[in-house]
């Protein structure tokens, strides 16, 4: 990176932070440690809601996924709008009328303080784990850039948003987001316009978004129903509702940002908006990368797209053989350009028949793309002795080997305030759980408000080594955007399911939904272990097997309620 | 004059309840409206807005798909 890019990055990040922290600079309460005093409008719930949800991971994770699967990832996202519907017609009211702190909250009065402990417990596992993977992200950027040791980028990445969320809580990440989302945002608009201005001057954009479509990466929507298949519409739609109604109601890094809205109305309109705004920002991510991988038909990519994995391993026995894949790669990927540039013209002459064995000439010199790409795979994985993926560094090395100096540095930062942004929350809802579910509720019960946010603070501190601490273990997974993502599916499907029975279903007791979430979560991990479906279908799998084990419980072994004994 | 008062007390003691409750509605009709967007009159519209443009979207991608592919 040249001077000016750092400069950039470092001026971003200075004021994002100073910001954050000057606006909630203020003796703090509880209410106002932990949901910013229930003073925000509409616009800052709907982009601290998207700011939380959209992490580095998003920005790193899906133009890649673009380029090497295709645009079908936009599919998940499907279920987030009608999620919003129903968060706004059934958990606003619930949780705004009860004023609590946490969703968990809720559950000790409709159930019992056995309950709320286990999904207490259940999302401090899920969010502390999938949080390290949010630090994780970043980190390998600064690595890659800096060459530093990745520890010491997970300390700075998770440290960082340690510093303005221990010092201004809630009101310091909900003003964070709004500047970060606005930094994103330019960001990425940026990006997309450079991407298509580095294509050949007599390529257009809709020319490359053609060139992308005829190989197969415009695969927006497919309408066949598959258990298997991991994005599709029925699964979007589904499996994501479930998925995004479990994220949004029930995690409470979103509970959090939603209560802090200054009314009911204000929190509903500000998850209407994320549910309005979501699929068309992440469409336009996925565009990003779908425009990399036009401007790389005309352009030789890499090989591998991650620069140090490659760096490391020509320094070893391997050198020779990956030498000659590269050697391979460059004569196919020459083989390939008269091809695009022929389907190019004859999109402009509308020649069908050109177009038509252009494409398919193209689609076959792609597949051997994709197999030496796989050898590298394999010849790198046995180098560095572990799996190794490029996924999360396709847009990340275009950014590095095309943009101009000083756009790195906002690129960068984009990313690194992205990651900021869904970590900060997260810190936040981690504090706030373990303070209100457990420390208030299980141990100190009777302190005054300076003891608990002071322990607030503590807490999050805690988490913050945790999380980072989980970063250095997250090295070695496929695509982070989906490790995050199944990782919620996991869990989320069985609180969901704790949380509908707590709505609809009054005549379930306590004992009953217990038992089903404990049941339920086992079945959950043994269908994830035993590969029975994609990962998305576990968020449908465990709402319906609490639901249904709890009726089945409460059927065979009823709790006898206070009031019906017998006086 | 005193037969004033007394129908004026009459009125205001049978009306006030119903003052009262017309009172509750308007402030409950205030806060249902609270946060509501003026392109809509009521929560249930924005519902159905967000579902339809849902719709519209998965049509739209559609569209997009068929003619770049």
């Amino acid at each position: 990176m040249s001077a000016l890019d750092w400069i950039v990055l470092s001026l971003t990040l200075i004021f994002v932070v100073s910001y954050g922290i000057y606006r909630s600079r203020e003796k703090h309460t509880m209410d106002s440690f932990l949901l910013a005093g229930k003073s925000m409008p509409w616009y800052h719930v709907t982009l601290s809601l998207m700011a939380t949800q959209a992490s580095a991971i998003t920005f790193l994770s899906a133009p890649g996924q673009a380029y090497t699967d295709g645009m079908r990832f936009v599919q998940f996202y499907f279920g987030l709008p009608l999620a919003m519907v129903v968060l706004c017609i059934t958990f606003v009211p619930k949780f705004g009328k009860l004023k609590i702190f946490t969703a968990y909250e809720f559950l000790e009065g409709r159930f019992d303080l056995r309950t709320r402990g286990l999904t207490a417990f259940l999302f401090l596992l899920q969010r502390g784990l999938s949080t390290g993977l949010s630090i994780y992200a970043p980190s390998l950027i600064l690595s890659a850039i800096l060459g530093w040791d990745i520890t010491w980028t997970n300390i700075i990445s998770g440290g960082i948003v340690m510093l303005y969320t221990i010092t201004g809580g809630s009101r310091a990440v909900s003003h964070t987001h709004l500047q970060q989302m606005g930094i994103i945002t330019v960001g990425m608009v940026v990006a997309g316009v450079m991407v298509v201005k580095f294509l050949p001057d007599d390529v257009s954009f809709t020319d490359a978004l053609h060139v992308a479509g005829k190989m197969g990466k415009v695969n927006l929507i497919d309408f066949t129903f598959d258990l298997n298949s991991r994005y599709n519409v029925w699964s979007g739609l589904i499996g994501g509702f479930f998925l995004q109604l479990s994220y949004f109601g029930t995690d409470q890094s979103q509970v959090g940002r939603f209560l802090t809205g200054s009314s009911q109305g204000q929190s509903k309109l500000g998850l209407a908006m994320n549910g309005l705004l979501k699929i068309p920002m992440q469409f336009l991510i996925l565009l990003v990368g779908v425009l990399v991988f036009a401007f790389y038909q005309f352009t030789n990519p890499p090989l591998f797209f991650n620069q140090t994995v490659v760096d490391q391993v020509k320094s070893t026995p391997y050198a020779a053989a990956y030498t000659a894949l590269e050697q391979k790669h460059e004569r196919i990927q020459a083989r390939k350009h008269p091809h695009v540039m022929a389907l190019t013209d004859a999109l402009k002459k509308d020649d069908q028949a050109s177009i038509e064995k252009s494409r398919a000439v193209l689609i076959g010199i792609e597949t051997q793309v994709k197999d030496v790409r796989k050898e590298a795979e394999t010849l790198l994985s046995k180098a560095s002795g572990g799996a190794v993926n490029d996924v999360n560094y396709i847009f990340l090395r275009f950014v590095i080997d095309y943009l101009p100096v000083g756009m790195v540095g906002l690129l960068i930062a984009v990313i690194l305030l992205a990651s900021m942004g869904s970590v900060a929350s997260a810190y936040n809802s981690l504090a706030s759980c373990t303070i209100v579910d457990i420390y208030k509720r299980m141990i100190q019960k009777d302190n005054d408000d300076h003891n608990y946010v002071a322990a607030s603070r503590w807490a999050t501190f805690f988490w913050g080594i945790f999380c980072i601490g989980v970063a250095q273990y997250a090295s070695r997974l496929g695509s982070m955007i989906e490790a995050v993502n199944i990782l919620g599916s996991l869990f989320y499907g069985v609180i969901l399911g704790i949380f509908l029975v707590a709505f609809y279903f009054k005549n379930i007791k306590s004992r009953a939904v217990f038992w089903a979430s404990v049941l339920g979560e086992i079945f959950v991990i043994i269908s994830y272990s035993l590969d029975l479906t994609a990962f998305l279908w576990l968020n449908l799998i465990g709402c319906v097997l609490v639901i249904s084990f709890a009726a089945i419980i409460e059927k065979i072994w009823p709790e006898q309620s206070v009031s019906a004994q017998p006086a | 004059m005193w037969y004033n008062t007394i129908i004026f007390k009459s009125i205001t003691k049978r009306c006030s309840p119903l003052m009262i409750n017309k009172d509750n509605s308007q402030d409950r009709v205030a806060n249902d409206r609270d946060g509501l967007p003026p392109f809509v009159s009521s929560w249930k519209q924005l519902y159905a807005v967000l579902i339809g443009a849902l719709a519209l979207q998965i049509v739209l991608f559609y569209v997009f798909m068929t003619h770049f592919q």
